[in-house]
């Protein structure tokens, strides 16, 4: 903490004229990304703002902490580690024992820090039922056929629509019009599917361990209708039920009522949603939420939070981070096993920078044993996505585990474990497998293309996979969307693909190969083929410059092979804008 | 390659077939024995790195129908991959060319003619011939394939009916003619329900070189009862010959189980069945008790939950709790690892790896059966064992077939 006791001893003399509402830039944030600084300049900033309003606070004792949220937020008590402040601080530790409640946490995780470089970490999370090395990525291990959060995003519904309707693709994708025909076109694309003894991903808890899973992410939202949480509990827990030996997260199930259920409706008690079973309308509380996850026992359950969409702007949503740290507390106090279980919190915002600070410092404050960056993935520009990555990264707590919500393209992991972010998770590398697409390091590659049916190479020469080394592009194209045989291997090469470049991330930051955190952040929203493969070619080979461009050519012609099949990743991000999600999100405002 | 080891009192034999596999490395297959019905050279669910758990050397001898393949990939693309045991990685495996294989690719007799036979297939109803086939056939490389056959139902006139066995004796001989690989010859035998037909087709195909049989055209509206003679009228052709005999078994596992013994009795060594597939769709598991000690079974009673002693359906709600494995004691993965309310509630939410587990046990469970029988061949007591698997299943034929007169569908149909 030495570091961070000088570079706060600095702040009286940075001036504090742009404190809120400043927009910062992409250099800004990026030099302060740099090894050696603790923040990006803005929270440095607030961090001095919110040490001026206690001081303030401190002197007037007689005057109760304001009771409006948003100052209260403010003004919650963060640590002040300056000397300068010391017996500020004493003090305001004592107010804030008064007016908040005192949370004592007790943890049952150990996240030790093997290596960093610049803002990247790679560390070792402790769980009760596995010692994880991070960066880590999560499947998700309850998927439902009929269940729309587990399904496809519009773009790829539509493509493999067709797809089937007219043979390999004909004309390259195109967004929908309107939302009316995403749905009924998603449905059709449904009951297509359950005809078909519903093709979802198909491994088995040692084929799970093989591949390197660390944790598996269960929905609560589906385990709690079936088999129900009570089930669960009575048989030993999801651990003995589903006979997985590693860790497990569970997340609050609130995400799935509101993006799956149209007449969900969220009040301050908790998510009111109709029930899928009678059509009743049924309440989840932050405090029923817990109790289900601390029934079903996994060992990371997520705090309930009020999901906005981050394209959505105005009060609604600093209602719902206010919301969000109002029902963190509630969370905390329903929590029965918390030397069983660790609760996260989970940091909203959208993407209005003071919103999410604001949320940062109040989770903080809980001393929670991690914490998740939420609300993200849903539809907003990468740009402002990173923004708000790196805004909370660089604020939250060195020594706590984050973890990015439903983040899972394999550059978005990149970028987050460049800014430092550790646990992901996401439906995509089993989704696309289904609709016949592998997730290779050049991108990704279509296999119902009709160019693989004689292309006897494996899907990707590098992968030591089992599917890899024993099958060719031929043979996984005449299966595809057709067999279930097809979705198993290639789900198979799709987790392990993720899981190596978890462990390709984890080893390259703890070797100090991991490209430089400003070189990243400058490459992202350029995105361009040459780019991303350099990050690429850094990751994997690590060669001397000179060498890079020779790669570079080397690369770029397995990219461009005739069919153009490979998609680079330009491509895909370009697939991940239009979430089906975002489609069918009920209006909340 | 194929020699017969024991004899009991019937024609019912057991024996070994040696095959050589991918790498030239051997395979020893026990007779009688059960051909695993593959989609595309693979079981429909368990992958590749779970088929080492099967029970080896039984599991390693694989049935698939080389139109699969029509969907997407070329025999010259099949070729240019160095044959079927090199495509899928399986160099230990056998693998068994048959046309048809009863669940998605199935003979259309009214679409088959004089220049080839039809079949309705994923891709649409399509009309194979001799040379199309061969040239599958030797593109993949497999070590035993059957020919082109024209099978019709039992109720066919006379004369579609001679004319099938014309046809397929006629294609018989172009296939061999075309043959360029060293795959083991089954030479098809068709027939319908006529003795006579049958038995001339199959005094046909033993005058050709063949080195066995594959015994068409059943399950194909005939009777249990008319079936033993027409077994009998074309397995009396000598010990030299091994035949494949479809059982196209979407019925109850009575009929089955009792087909398979009435098959073994008649000496047939190989049997293709999709009875597996059947159980593992319908979400049932086999939990019969197959050894020699039978267990007291007069009290229990098919029961209301879609199940009998043969087999249970884990979709029933009793299972929801259950924590034991689908059969106490068995080796399978699915057993060692899973409980049953487990599998019911992967069942329930439509979880694929309710089919995996599923049938990793029934493969487990039914090869179990083949190794019980042949192990009452070789202790000559084959009729005992053929007798009592009877005789505590009476009860369930019977019911099976009131069920059947009364035009009732079957728990698996
Ligand atoms: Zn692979
Ligand atoms: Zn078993």
């Amino acid at each position: 903490m030495a570091s961070a006791n000088l570079t706060l001893a600095l702040y009286p003399f940075i001036s504090d004229s742009d404190i809120f509402g400043d927009n910062l830039g992409l250099d800004e944030i990026t030099s302060a990304s740099q090894s050696g600084h603790m923040a990006p300049r803005l929270t440095r900033r607030r961090h001095l703002a919110t040490c001026c309003f206690q001081m303030i606070q401190v002197q007037n004792p007689t005057n109760p902490l304001p009771v409006k949220e948003r100052v209260a937020g403010t003004l919650s008590t963060h640590p002040i580690r300056a000397p300068l402040f010391v017996a500020a601080a004493a003090l305001c530790f004592f107010t804030a024992a008064i007016s908040i409640s005192p949370v004592i946490c007790v943890f049952c995780l150990l996240h030790q820090i093997l290596g960093r470089f610049n803002r990247a970490r790679a560390a070792q999370l402790t769980l009760p039922h596995f010692v994880c090395q991070t960066p880590l990525f999560m499947p998700v291990g309850t998927q439902v056929p009929g269940c729309k959060c587990c399904i496809v995003t519009v773009a790829e519904a539509f493509q493999n629509i067709v797809n089937v309707c007219n043979g390999p693709l004909r004309y390259p994708l195109r967004p929908l019009r309107n939302t009316e025909t995403a749905v009924t076109r998603v449905n059709f694309l449904h009951t297509a599917e359950a005809g078909v003894t519903g093709t979802i991903k198909g491994l088995t808890t040692s084929q799970l361990e093989e591949i390197g899973c660390q944790i598996i992410l269960g929905n609560t939202y589906h385990l709690a209708l079936r088999p129900t949480s009570e089930l669960i509990d009575e048989l030993g827990g999801l651990h003995k039920f589903m006979n997985w030996p590693r860790a497990l997260l569970t997340d609050s199930g609130g995400f799935q009522m509101v993006s799956l259920l149209h007449l969900a409706d969220i009040t301050e008690k908790g998510v009111t949603f109709q029930s899928p079973v009678d059509g009743k309308p049924m309440l989840l509380t932050p405090e029923e939420s817990i109790q289900i996850q601390n029934r079903i026992g996994a060992d990371i359950i997520m705090a309930l939070d009020d999901v906005v969409r981050t394209t959505i702007t105005g009060p609604r949503i600093e209602e719902a981070m206010y919301r969000t740290l109002r029902w963190i507390d509630r969370c905390i106090e329903a929590h029965k096993r918390p030397n069983e279980q660790n609760l996260f919190g989970i940091v909203q915002g959208g993407l209005d920078p003071v919103l999410r600070d604001i949320c940062v410092r109040g989770l903080v404050d809980r001393n929670l044993p991690g914490y998740a960056i939420g609300g993200l993935s849903g539809g907003e520009d990468k740009d402002s996505f990173w923004r708000v990555v790196a805004q909370c990264t660089a604020s939250l707590p060195e020594d706590k585990p984050r973890y990015v919500m439903g983040v899972g393209y394999p550059l978005d992991i990149v970028v987050c474990s460049a800014l430092g972010a550790d646990m992901y998770d996401c439906v995509y590398p089993t989704r696309t497998a289904r609709f016949g697409t592998a997730l290779i390091p050049e991108g990704v590659l279509k296999l119902k293309h009709r160019a693989m049916a004689d292309d006897t190479r494996p899907i990707d020469p590098t992968c030591m996979c089992m599917v890899c080394k024993n099958y060719t592009r031929a043979y996984i194209h005449c299966l595809v969307t057709k067999d279930a045989m097809g979705s198993q291997l290639l789900s198979y090469h799709n987790l392990y693909y993720m899981m190596k470049l978890s462990n390709d991330l984890h080893s390259s930051i703890i070797e100090g190969q991991f490209p430089d955190g400003e070189l990243y952040a400058y490459m992202y929203p350029l995105q361009s083929i040459s780019e991303v493969i350099f990050i690429w070619l850094t990751l994997h080979f690590p060669l001397p410059a000179g060498l890079y461009v020779a790669s570079y050519r080397k690369c770029s012609q397995r990219v461009m092979f005739p069919s153009g099949s490979a998609m680079p990743w330009r491509s895909l991000e370009s697939i991940s804008l239009p979430a089906v999600l975002n489609s069918q999100h009920p209006n909340i405002e | 390659m194929f020699t017969v080891k024991a004899w009991s009192k019937g024609r019912a034999r057991s024996g070994i077939l040696q095959i050589v596999g991918g790498s030239s490395c051997e395979i020893a297959i026990e007779t009688p024995a059960l051909l695993l019905s593959t989609r595309k050279g693979l079981p429909a669910f368990i992958s590749p790195d779970l088929l080492p758990s099967l029970p080896s050397p039984d599991s390693h001898i694989l049935q698939f129908s080389p139109l699969h393949f029509l969907e997407g990939l070329t025999p010259e693309t099949m070729a240019n991959c160095g044959g079927l045991h090199q495509m899928l990685g399986l160099h230990e495996y056998g693998f068994a060319a048959v046309p048809r294989d009863s669940i998605v690719c199935l003979p259309e007799c009214n679409g088959t003619n004089k220049i080839g036979a039809s079949f309705e297939t994923p891709c649409g109803r399509l009309l194979i011939k001799s040379l199309e086939y061969m040239k599958m056939i030797s593109s993949m490389k497999p070590n035993l394939w059957a020919t082109l056959a024209d099978e019709v139902p039992a109720w066919v006139s006379i004369k579609r009916n001679k004319n099938s066995v014309d046809r397929t004796v006629r294609w018989l001989d172009e296939c061999i003619a075309l043959s360029s690989t060293g795959g083991a010859v089954f030479g098809a035998i068709v027939g319908g329900s006529s003795v006579e037909e049958r038995r001339r087709c199959a005094q046909e195909v033993a005058k050709r070189n063949v080195s066995g049989y594959w015994l068409g055209g059943f399950g194909l509206g005939e009777s249990m009862d008319e079936r033993s003679p027409l077994l009998n009228a074309v397995t009396c052709m000598g010990s030299d010959l091994r035949i494949i005999y479809p059982s196209k078994s979407r019925g109850r596992f009575v009929a089955l189980g009792f087909q398979v013994l009435q098959g073994i009795a008649s000496g047939v060594d190989l049997f293709d069945s999709t009875y597996i597939y059947d159980l593992t769709i319908g979400g049932f598991a086999l939990i019969f008790p197959f050894d020699q000690i039978e267990r007291n079974v007069s009290d229990s009673q098919p029961s209301a939950i879609g199940g009998d002693q043969t087999k249970i359906n884990l979709k029933a709600t009793v299972y929801r709790k259950d924590i034991s494995p689908i059969v106490d004691g068995c080796s399978c993965y699915a057993c060692q690892n899973h409980t049953k309310a487990y599998i019911n509630h992967l069942l329930n939410v439509h979880e694929m790896l309710a089919q995996i587990l599923l049938e990793i046990h029934n493969t487990h469970h039914y090869l179990g059966f083949f190794r019980a029988i042949r192990q009452a061949i070789k202790e000559g007591k084959f009729e005992q064992f053929r007798q009592q698997f009877i005789e505590n299943r009476r009860h369930q034929i019977f019911a099976a077939s009131l069920a059947h007169q009364a035009g009732k569908s079957c728990t698996l149909c």
